[in-house]
């Protein structure tokens, strides 16, 4: 499988151009609020660290799936990289496949440290081991879901729009998939056919990033049950196999001017 | 590869995820109940972490208010009183305002909302509301309209009273204002200013859901009246004839055509067989045994009632 | 078997944005390579090179027409494992260092572990870059990029070699370090089709060559067979003569150019030369050399445009 070369210098790449940095603002962020949040009681303050930890990891991974994610494709075009690429043996699917699978094994790498983080912050608040450090590993898995599913919405803009405009809709859809719940309430409520059936078809089509979102729950100590987590992944893989099957359409019938 | 297979991919990737949503709404309860959930609890803080944008914030609070109250209506159609706020639970309802307002101070539109539907639910949080509303707009006579209402609901009519006057004197503020405020002292407690009141906010707002709340109540007023009247109609038929009309139709023949003028222009409405009509357009009912005339049990305005 | 075989392929591309219009990049190329030959594809920029090396490498697609390489149509991927590619003005991902980059070019052709370190020592030390290996591609000069694309050009010691401008934007050590490599793959018995707007780069390298301009196929066939067959004329270098010898000359020559100490004097053939050489002689001038007039590329270029004009507006008229 030609997917796999690609994907490891993608991600080489990603660690050559210091995008792992990241991680030493989000373990200061995580130092400073440890510190700062000292005179709060014990359970409050382990509440915020959840608080803060994940949902710093899920905004910096979002960031880096979309200015990274538009940049995969589009670098090595504008670079023309990808000439003597193409040239070889070599798909343009599995080219396509493995800059996806690339960024996901940095977020996933980028994930995995930074829960890493939060569980030792827990442990540091605690004082000892708690459940809470076990707790917020399946919401950090969701949150890896979601990056998923914004690399390959990133992926997809970028394949035939221009970096800028690609950033601007990825952005778009991660706040309307974070809220889309609030669309189908909106259809509930509105009484007229059309608008109605047109709120229902985009709350489908569009991105349920909340199927992922758990940071909340976790902070109060409960976690995503296990029909959750495997509905939420099989969502993530359907909607991605479906992003990136649009993506491939796109890139295969592009010419190389 | 083949293009057919991409576009298999994407048909069942998009067409499976339905399915699966459907199940996820389904087990979280997405949906199915308004979300009793408040992302931030501060319009103030919410202000500062706005970065600018808060007009445009304060409109989408706005829009989840409206949002709120249309979704717990639909959500009680027909098993509620709609007339009877406090019996809906909007518990969000008071939050949403205020952020809403403290966001944006000058959001008209929303104290005016909160000052017609928060003395239900929570008095002393309508009275601050408007309050605060007034401090903010010190030039708007609505406002003080609003206060006045507030104050009239919970009976306090000097304060209402002293609501309307302080409104009166403000740039704009029509005439029946000072009336209001003398009205609010002679007799805060009749049917009659009541009736004034609702009157007011419906030709003062712009609000559709006001309009059609402050409407409701005031076609049920309506309705009373000419149950009165309808009423005294069939005591005096009884007096005269010594005994009760055959039906409605054959009571209204025997009215003299004077009395009955005059209500036809205060808007009773009656059809073709002389049925007298109720605002929404029911037949009243008739009780012969009785001889006494109430709204009909399917009627839409009985859920206007208090 | 044929290396290469082009038949009448097309290239439209729409241009503007609010009103789309075509503009014909490739106009009805036809053309074939043998196995073994070295071939140069000529051409001033905007001749259609690039866009015919894009349509064999797969990266534009034509409008019609068709090619096979090796026999085998553009997509087979058996017979993209036998070929290489170096683009025009190559970039590579400049984090990676030059045995990074072919090792992983060799993993895309599926080579084994030991095979592919084999084959990246063995092409390092091949194109200059054995001590540069582990520096990343950032700090290369331009030539040490050009042999680093060559390198990975030839990672799966390809059968055929298709090079765009493998020259252009070198220094003159660097054009010389880069024709040598070509000059040993030609010499290996590997095809070389490599594409160049100067005359000289294709001369010393190619067996045949194509001309091409604005998308069309001007010529093709042995480069001294095209250009020595449109003239005889000759170039004598005279020095030691004054004015007056000059003006003698010129009832002879086609053109005098006034050189210092002397001047380039053109004439129709060999039986003018005679006269001018006694001329000289005469005047106590000396003969530097002798030499046949080849017409340069541009010249070629210049007439075949004048041509197609001339024939555009019978064609008019």
């Amino acid at each position: 499988m030609k997917v796999v070369p690609i994907a490891l210098n993608t991600f080489r790449e990603s660690v050559r151009d210091r995008v792992l940095y990241n991680l030493i603002l989000f373990v200061l962020l995580l130092v400073g609020a440890s510190i700062f949040l000292g005179e709060l009681s014990m359970s409050q303050e382990s509440k915020i660290i959840v608080d803060i930890g994940l949902s710093a990891m899920r905004i910096f991974g979002v960031l880096i799936s979309i200015f990274i994610g538009i940049g995969l494709v589009y670098k090595e075009i504008d670079k023309r990289t990808i000439y003597s690429l193409l040239a070889k043996p070599l798909h343009r699917h599995e080219f396509i496949l493995g800059k996806y699978f690339g960024l996901c094994l940095t977020l996933f790498v980028n994930s995995v440290v930074m829960a890493l983080g939060i569980s030792l912050a827990l442990l540091f608040v605690k004082g000892g081991a708690d459940p809470i450090q076990i707790k917020i590993w399946p919401t950090a898995y969701l949150i890896f879901l979601e990056l998923m599913v914004m690399t390959a919405i990133s992926l997809l803009f970028s394949s035939f729009s221009s970096p800028a405009l690609s950033a601007l809709l990825a952005f778009f859809l991660f706040i309307i998939g974070t809220f889309s719940a609030d669309l189908k309430l909106f259809a509930a409520t509105v009484g007229s056919g059309v608008v109605k059936v047109m709120c229902q078809a985009l709350y489908y089509v569009l991105p349920n990033l909340a199927n992922f979102n758990f940071i909340m729950a976790t902070a109060h100590g409960n976690t995503p049950s296990v029909g959750m987590m495997g509905a939420a992944t099989m969502y993530a893989a359907l909607y991605i196999s479906a992003l990136l099957a649009a993506t491939v359409m796109i890139f295969q019938r592009r010419n190389f001017k | 590869m083949k293009t057919s297979l991409w576009i298999a991919v994407i048909i069942l990737g998009l067409g499976t995820s339905v399915v699966l949503q459907r199940w996820i709404d389904e087990q979280r309860g997405i949906g199915s109940a308004v979300e009793e959930a408040l992302y931030v609890n501060s319009g103030k803080s919410l202000k500062r972490a706005s970065l600018g944008f808060d007009g445009l914030i304060a409109d989408l609070y706005w829009l989840r208010t409206i949002q709120y109250f249309g979704g717990k209506s639909q959500q009680l159609k027909g098993s509620i009183n709609i007339g009877n706020v406090t019996e809906w639970k909007l518990t969000l309802l008071e939050p949403l305002i205020t952020i809403t307002t403290e966001v944006d101070p000058n959001y008209v539109s929303a104290y005016r909302f909160g000052a017609l539907f928060l003395p239900d639910i929570n008095p002393e949080s309508a009275i601050r509301l408007a309050q605060r509303a007034i401090a903010d707009n010190p030039d708007d006579w609505r406002l003080q309209q609003d206060l006045g209402f507030i104050f009239w609901k919970l009976q306090r009519y000097n304060e209402a009273s002293e609501a309307y006057l302080q409104g009166s004197r403000l740039p704009d503020a029509p005439k029946w204002m000072e009336q209001m405020s003398a009205i609010m002292l002679a007799n805060g407690g009749d049917r009659e200013t009541a009736k004034q009141m609702f009157l007011r906010i419906y030709e003062t707002t712009d609000d559709p859901t006001v309009k059609k709340t402050s409407l409701g109540r005031l076609q049920s007023y309506k309705s009373d009246d000419e149950i009165a009247f309808l009423n005294r109609l069939l005591a005096n038929y009884r007096e005269q004839k010594g005994g009760c009309p055959s039906s409605l139709p054959a009571l209204i023949k025997a009215v003299p055509q004077v009395t009955l003028l005059q209500f036809k222009q205060a808007g009773l409405n009656l059809n073709e067989e002389l049925m007298p009509l109720d605002p929404h357009g029911f037949a009243y009912s008739f009780d012969a045994a009785t001889c006494t005339v109430a709204l009909a049990t399917d009627s839409t305005i009985v859920r206007w009632r208090r | 078997m044929l290396a290469l075989e082009i038949n009448n392929l097309t290239k439209d591309y729409t241009v503007g944005f609010w009103k789309k219009r075509p503009v014909r990049a490739l106009n009805d190329l036809n053309l074939q390579v043998g196995m073994g030959e070295s071939f140069g594809f000529l051409g001033p920029n905007g001749a259609g090179k690039t866009t015919t090396l894009k349509i064999l490498m797969r990266l534009i697609y034509p409008t019609t027409g068709e090619a096979k390489i090796l026999g085998c149509p553009l997509d087979d991927m058996q017979m993209r494992a036998r070929i290489g590619y170096l683009p025009e003005q190559p970039y590579f991902y400049d984090y990676l260092t030059a045995r990074e980059l072919l090792n992983y070019c060799a993993k895309i052709f599926g080579l084994n572990k030991a095979e592919a370190l084999k084959r990246t020592d063995d092409l390092l030390k091949r194109v200059g870059l054995f001590e540069a290996a582990d520096k990343q591609l950032r700090k290369y000069s331009k030539g040490m990029l050009q042999r680093a694309g060559l390198a990975q050009a030839l990672i799966n010691d390809p059968e055929v070699l298709f090079l765009d401008e493998p020259m252009s934007g070198l220094d003159p050590l660097g054009r010389r370090e880069v024709r040598d490599l070509i000059a040993a793959l030609r010499d290996q018995g590997k095809t070389v089709f490599f594409s160049s707007h100067v005359l000289s780069d294709v001369e010393a390298l190619c067996d045949r060559v194509a001309i091409m301009n604005k998308g069309c196929l001007i010529e093709s066939g042995k480069l001294s067979d095209i250009l020595k067959s449109r003239t005889n004329e000759l170039e004598a270098v005279v020095t030691g003569i004054d004015e007056a010898t000059l003006n003698e000359l010129q009832v002879f020559a086609t053109q005098i150019v006034p050189a210092p100490e002397g001047a380039h004097v053109r004439v129709q053939s060999d039986k003018e030369i005679e006269y001018v050489l006694s001329i000289v002689h005469r005047a106590g001038g000396r003969l530097v050399s002798v030499n046949p007039v080849r017409e340069s590329l541009e010249d070629l270029f210049v007439r075949e445009i004048s041509e197609n004009a001339k024939v555009a507006k019978q064609a008019a008229s």
